[in-house]
């Protein structure tokens, strides 16, 4: 029978050289739950994801998505599957149109990657799909766009665009709001939000910023140095001393 | 204005393709035989160039190897019209059945790494092959190559027509490489060819899209190689011969340089490149011996002021200058 813990990482340990960045860490995402990972700068958060999105393979442990033991698998594979993720320093098609950039995975999702005869520009189909996910993030009048010539913020909502697109069933975002302006940030946050409760995509993300994972967050792990140090609701989080202490007091409560 | 107009119909995809072949119909017609000649050998660089570019300009994978390709095409058709074949439709495909499986195995290897190592490593199997052609005595014929004392007419059925005069050879090697070119027009037009502009933009993310970066390029070299196979093909055809210098890296220049003069960017940049690169060499040729001398003097100011080559920046004057009058 399928779990229903859409991720389940278990006992995962990753090294770059002699350097331990992860140490036999256990997370589970249960479907549909908003998931948090916070942490201090350098924590670990980064490699977590990309060990769980397939950019490396982990040096122990195992990563078991949707009940499959996906540990090794490629990014590729994984996005096919349904895994999908964000980056921290935005990564998108920056010279193509911003519906270009959302085209792409839904031609790949759709197994269109090798039409070689099919004009993708007439494809009515991949146009309304690609206009679909871009009215989800709000940028649907700006799709003609050359990507590179939006602001930071609705560059962000490209990538989440981009993510959206092959309808994934878990989104991991890398600090999605990382280097917004408050606003920005209050966009994306309610995005976030929405997104959550009105599509079927369980939604993990990590987050320095504390106000945004404590309105946010259903339920939160906390990483520190390479180690889990805790895990619970937002307002257990927020209580324990060790998790105070792992961020040299004060941010937790502004 | 007119010139807004030609720049918009230069953006209709096809436009290109029907105006090639006007002008590839009725040019030979109204020039010189030896310029037939001339022009016959710029279609047939134009589509070894334009294929080249389907990786350079639109995967951003500089092949330095590519002439390798080209001369397997002309010895597989070589070896075969010396054997008495005489069935061109077997020739091409033989040739590039041939070209697709060596660029099967050398893009296998190359397609994993990037820029200087991709460049690298295609430029090693380009030599290889050329090492190949050139020490192969029994096969090959050495340095000498192998040299077609006639090719046989193409049997049209209702008639034979003789390649021996210019402006049949002419339409020959016309009609071929305006299939190539619609090859590769369809192509980068396609769904293909956005994955093919993703990979080149960020393979990364195209990786996270659910690409396979791997595949996409190697599809993409195959079908560089198939078609420099077929303009090799027709360079024998039209030579009369196979030589190794054909698989020679200087060879392999080639594209590189007709790419850069015309624009990488733009789909006939190569193209043009390939008409820039043969007119200037007849003509400065008549006066001075130091040809490659002033190409490279036309090469350093487009790579400093004009990297989009010369169609790339007309096209984008065009442009520019048609937005601008829009607005008022
Ligand atoms: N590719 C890498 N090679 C070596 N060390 C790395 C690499 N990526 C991250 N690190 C180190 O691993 C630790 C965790 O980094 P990271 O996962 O980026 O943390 P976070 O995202 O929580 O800020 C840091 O000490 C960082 O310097
Ligand atoms: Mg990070």
């Amino acid at each position: 029978m399928a779990s229903e813990n859409i991720l389940e990482v278990r006992n995962v340990t990753h090294r770059y050289g002699d350097f331990i960045a992860l140490k036999d860490v256990t997370i589970t995402v249960p479907e549909e739950r908003l998931t948090a990972l916070i942490g201090p700068n350098g924590a670990g958060k980064t490699t977590f994801y990309n060990v769980v999105s397939g950019k490396y393979r982990p040096s122990r442990g195992s990563i078991i998505f949707n009940g499959v033991n996906v540990t090794g698998y490629s990014p590729h594979k994984l996005s096919l599957m349904g895994l999908s993720r964000s980056f921290q320093i935005t990564n998108i098609f920056h010279e193509l149109t911003v519906i270009e950039n959302v085209m792409i995975p839904i031609a790949l999702h759709e197994g269109k990657g090798f039409y070689f005869w099919t004009k993708y520009r007439k494809d009515r189909h991949l146009f309304n799909e690609a206009m679909k996910v871009l009215s989800l993030v709000g940028l649907e009048d700006v799709y003609a766009r050359v990507t590179r010539e939006l602001s930071y913020g609705d560059r962000r909502l490209v990538e989440i665009a981009i993510v959206l697109a092959g309808k994934p069933q878990l989104v991991l975002l890398d600090e999605p709001t990382a280097g917004m302006t408050p606003e920005e940030t209050e966009k994306m946050v309610h995005l976030i939000k929405n997104l959550a409760t009105t599509t079927e995509t369980t939604f993990f993300f990590t987050e320095h910023d504390m106000n945004v994972v404590f309105s946010v967050a259903e339920y939160i792990y906390v990483l520190h140095q390479g180690e889990l140090l805790a895990q619970g609701k937002p307002e257990d989080i927020r209580a324990d001393p060790k998790v105070r202490e792992a961020y040299l007091g004060g941010s937790l409560d502004t | 204005m007119v010139h807004q107009k030609i720049g918009r119909i230069l953006e209709y995809p096809f436009s290109g393709l029907i105006v090639f072949l006007v002008l590839g119909l009725f040019v030979p017609l109204v020039i010189p035989t030896y310029w037939v000649m001339v022009v016959t050998e710029i279609l047939i660089m134009g589509l070894f160039a334009t294929s080249f570019n389907l990786l350079f300009g639109y995967c951003g994978l500089l092949s330095f190897g590519q002439a390798g390709f080209f001369g397997v095409g002309a010895y597989v058709t070589a070896l075969l019209l010396s054997k008495g074949v005489g069935s061109y439709i077997l020739i091409c495909i033989a040739s590039i059945t041939a070209t697709l499986i060596a660029a099967y195995f050398i893009g296998y290897l190359c397609v994993r790494r990037d820029e200087i190592f991709f460049a690298m490593l295609s430029l090693g199997f380009g030599m290889m092959l050329f090492t190949i052609a050139h020490n192969w005595r029994e096969v090959t014929g050495g340095s000498d190559g192998l040299p077609l004392s006639t090719v046989p007419p193409v049997d049209l059925g209702f008639s034979k027509i003789s390649l021996f005069h210019p402006l049949h050879g002419y339409y020959f090697v016309l009609a071929f490489v305006f299939v190539g070119l619609c090859i590769l027009q369809v192509v980068v037009h396609s769904h293909f060819g956005l994955m093919l502009k993703a990979s080149r933009e960020n393979k990364e993310r195209l990786a996270f899209s659910g690409g396979n970066v791997a595949s996409v390029r190697l599809v993409a070299f195959l079908m560089a190689g198939g078609l420099s196979g077929l303009a090799g093909m027709l360079f024998c055809i039209f030579n009369r011969m196979a030589t190794p210098d054909m698989l020679h890296w200087s060879f392999s220049a080639k594209p590189v340089l007709m790419t850069i003069l015309g624009g990488a960017e733009v789909f006939w940049g190569p193209f043009v490149g390939a008409v820039i690169f043969f007119v200037l060499e007849q003509l400065v040729t008549n006066i001075t011996e130091n040809w490659m001398f002033v190409l490279g003097l036309l090469l350093i100011p487009i790579v400093l002021f004009f990297p989009r080559g010369i169609l790339g920046t007309v096209l984008n004057l065009m442009k520019s200058s048609g937005r601008g009058s829009h607005g008022q």
